[in-house]
């Protein structure tokens, strides 16, 4: 007994004073490393994880489990990380939904952008794609414009929930563009995609996978992308930008986070970790298969990335006055 | 034949021994999962994703839709067996299968199931075989006002289900609608309900719903009752279906596929509804609606084979619209979008080995469970001859476990003891809990499609009227309702001339 606290105390002692060198290199990780996904299984955030989750755990020679806490718009989830012990044993993989847009339109957060966070490393990145009913009369963005003004009140697009981006991005284009259109919320983007193709409603902006194999099958029609950079997946179609609307630029994006206060060298591993695996053969193809462009900002880039894109929607939510209510 | 020939290189694909292997690995977990209450094919699936990143596309669909419609197949297991659902689409085969094996029939109900679930899954597999490709246009035609008088007329047949009042009925429905209301307003994102706890801001756990109203409500039922309950009688001649089962069964377990089928091609409705519409209209179309709730095999088939049907048929517009269904049903697309390949109209022309082998995969998968699942009844009855103290407690942790793991949320496990003790009163008062769980799983469809069609139709109720397809639901709805008032009537009528018959002195 007294053998054993005396064993404890002094491992104790040298790693307080060995400080950050204790945890570095082999050492972490020693146990199972859980990284919370704040979605349900099988969507984009949930995918990538587990690309990653599965990448690392091999590299590792540990367990990394992906564990989904869905809720509240990913709210949920995204909390339980910003309350968890800064180890480095429970990581945030998260889309853009709930680091930029939520707290740009909910006014009580539980957790705080970007104090709550390290921020790892971002992994991927899309734009969202302007689509409309391919048996309207609109190819590109002027005929798009046109047919809306000649028809106020008359056009409707569908999104995938109420105060997301595919909500907010075009409600936000509608006010620039001074556009009289209806929101007609879906629980997800691929019904709301369908809702598109079976001309229920008139257009919609969703991500690029999401939409490819209706434009492939000439149900929707392709007309913008808000990228910075045209998309692999439809080379032809222009960005916001190219057309002159730099305002409408968005780029989501999903990377790792750690609970603010984890050890610098825990979050350089992680980092070096999500780089490697964004890094390795043919993982850059397998992103684009999946619609996703690579995307590797770490550090103060990618937390400076982030805020910019909190500051966006943030602007957006006051410009078309949307704000949610709830805890 | 453009159509045999797709077909016969779906065999080839799937009868390679590496694709018949997978088949099995998935017919066997997901007759594992189906059996435990509570631990469904979503958690299974989710956690067998990263095995796939290494597995041939086509192997890891054909295993993943083999725990999918495995764990269907075998969720009437414990429902018949032990009154508590394996999968939330087999609470309606509680309501005739239990009394079933009350009566010393477990394994004649049991095997009619089996039987029923692959009569179903031919003739279903046949359907998606031929008429996919028409079949995606369909769905693609129902927009939300379609959608919404679909989902009417479900609710409208499934609530003359039960034995209870029409009172007692609607007051049940309207309890699960009021529960479904819980969480998010989809229009305008603002909370309803929820008390501002986390756990319900989406919307109530539906596991822990059906766990709590059925296995915890029959174990806490159990749990007060100080006399040990009756063990349960078997007899091996109980064992095989009966003659009388196999007449009484043939028309239902028909009437069910097409009804499960039908509903199977709409994102959204699937296995349960049509599991209970089949329950309603098998027992309005008996000649002795008496003897459902009692122990009546088409009420145990006709469900059965409707929600096997539609498990497959669901099929459709999960690949051909990329819609998922349910939770299970979205796991599988990421897994095919890991692999490559975009759900979506192009995938039966663009990787036709993928549909069409997996779509073959399906026929041999359930035949692979008709062999799995009949020599098993032995083993489930005997299980039966457990006494209750031991059978149990590891039912309480497998259901925990089951509710926990949907959305990781201790929150649901305190949810479903507290829908257990509800579930107690239900039992005091005598109402039956099927048409309170059907509404909580349907209240969002209806809301959302109402709501949608009123914001596109600019908020005059007419659009629902003016749109021949969901005026030709809702008009079809009322001859149904009006045909059962009739046939009701001259049912009461014949009970009446027999009793009067009987009073006649001799």
């Amino acid at each position: 007994m007294l053998w054993k606290s005396v064993g404890l105390t002094l491992a104790v002692v040298t790693s307080v004073l060995t400080g950050s060198a204790y945890a570095q290199g082999t050492d972490y990780p020693t146990q199972n490393v859980r990284i919370i996904v704040p979605f349900t299984p099988g969507g984009g955030t949930d995918l990538t994880a587990r690309i990653v989750a599965d990448a690392l755990g091999k590299a590792w020679g540990q367990s990394v489990i992906v564990e989904n806490r869905p809720g509240a718009a990913s709210q949920i989830g995204i909390d339980y990380v910003a309350k968890a012990k800064p180890d480095g044993y429970t990581l945030l993989w998260s889309s853009a939904d709930g680091i930029s847009v939520l707290p740009a339109v909910k006014p009580k957060m539980p957790y705080k952008i970007p104090d709550s966070f390290e921020f790892v490393s971002t992994f991927s990145s899309f734009p969202l794609i302007l689509g409309v009913y391919s048996k309207l009369p609109i190819t590109n963005m002027k005929e798009f414009i046109d047919y809306a003004k000649a028809n106020p009140g008359k056009m409707h697009y569908s999104s995938s929930g109420a105060g997301g981006g595919g909500h907010l991005q075009p409600a936000y284009m509608a006010k620039e563009l001074g556009l009289d259109v209806k929101h007609v919320p879906y629980d997800s983007a691929a019904p709301a995609t369908v809702a598109v193709a079976g001309g229920h409603a008139e257009f919609t902006d969703v991500a690029p996978s999401t939409v490819a194999p209706y434009i492939k099958d000439g149900t929707v029609r392709a007309i913008a992308t808000s990228g910075r950079n045209r998309t692999i997946l439809f080379p032809d179609v222009p960005t916001v930008s190219e057309l002159g609307y730099p305002d409408l630029t968005e780029d989501f994006f999903y990377g790792m986070y750690a609970p603010a206060g984890t050890p610098a060298d825990i979050v350089a591993k992680l980092r070096d970790g999500v780089q490697a695996v964004l890094k390795s053969p043919g993982m850059a193809e397998r992103l684009r298969a999946l619609g996703l462009e690579p995307l590797g900002l770490t550090g103060e880039e990618f937390k400076a990335f982030a805020v910019a894109d909190l500051n966006r929607w943030t602007k957006i939510a006051k410009a078309i006055d949307f704000q949610l209510s709830g805890q | 034949m453009d159509f045999l020939q797709s077909l016969l290189m779906g065999f080839h694909v799937a009868m390679t021994p590496e694709n018949l292997m997978f088949c099995l690995i998935g017919a066997t977990v997901g007759t594992a999962v189906g059996v435990l209450p509570g631990i469904g094919p979503v958690t299974t699936i989710a956690m067998l994703i990263p095995l796939t990143f290494h597995m041939p596309a086509i192997g890891s669909l054909i295993m993943l839709a083999g725990i999918y419609y495995g764990a269907n197949h075998a969720g009437s297991t414990t429902a018949i067996m032990l009154n508590m659902p394996g999968e939330p689409s087999s609470v309606v085969v509680c309501l005739d299968g239990y009394p079933l094996a009350k009566k010393g029939r477990a394994g004649a109900a049991l095997a009619m199931s089996a039987i029923s679930s692959f009569v179903a899954g031919c003739v279903a597999f046949m359907i998606v075989a031929a008429l996919s490709p028409q079949l995606s246009h369909i769905a693609l035609a129902f927009g939300p006002t379609e959608y919404f008088a679909t989902i009417v007329m479900a609710l409208i047949m499934a609530s003359i289900l039960t034995d209870d009042s029409l009172v007692t009925t609607l007051g049940m429905c309207m309890i699960g609608l009021l529960i479904g209301a819980v969480g998010t307003d989809l229009t305008t994102g603002d909370e309803r309900y929820a008390f501002g706890i986390p756990s319900l801001s989406d919307g109530v756990n539906f596991v822990a719903v059906a766990v709590g109203l059925y296995a915890f409500t029959e174990i806490i039922e159990y749990s007060g009752t100080t006399a040990i309950r009756q063990k349960m009688s078997f007899s091996f001649r109980g064992l095989i279906p009966s003659r009388d089962d196999l007449t009484r069964s043939w028309k239902p377990i028909l009437r069910g596929t097409a009804l499960g089928s039908a509903f199977g091609i709409f994102p959204g409705t699937g296995p349960m509804l049509s599991s209970f519409v089949g329950y309603s209209m098998e027992k309005r179309l008996a000649k002795d609606p008496s003897r459902f709730g009692k122990g009546a095999i088409e009420g145990v088939v006709g469900p059965e084979a409707a929600a096997n049907a539609a498990a497959i048929t669901h099929f459709i517009p999960m690949l051909t619209l990329g819609i998922p269904a349910g939770a299970a049903m979205a796991i599988m697309l990421g897994a095919l979008q890991i692999q490559g390949i975009a759900p979506g109209p192009g995938v039966m022309t663009d990787h036709p080995a993928l549909f069409w082998g997996l779509i073959a995969s399906m026929w041999i998968g359930n035949l692979m469970l008709l062999v799995l699942n009949l020599p098993l009844i032995g083993l489930w009855v005997r299980l039966l001859g457990m006494p209750f103290h031991v059978l149990y407690p590891p039912i309480i942790a497998f259901s925990c476990i089951g509710v926990y793991s949907e959305q990781n949320s201790y929150f649901d496990i305190l949810f479903a003891a507290g829908l257990g003790l509800l579930g107690i009163l239900f039992r005091i008062l005598g109402a039956n809990p099927a048409p309170l769980i059907l509404s909580v799983v349907l209240e969002p469809l209806l809301e959302q499609n109402f709501r949608r069609a009123m914001i596109i139709g600019n908020g005059d109720v007419s659009v629902f009227l003016k749109n021949p397809i969901s005026l030709g639901i809702l008009l079809f709805t009322a001859a149904v309702m009006i045909y059962f008032k009739v046939k009701r009537k001259s049912i009461i009528d014949d009970v009446v001339n027999l009793d009067d018959k009987a009073r006649e002195p001799a």
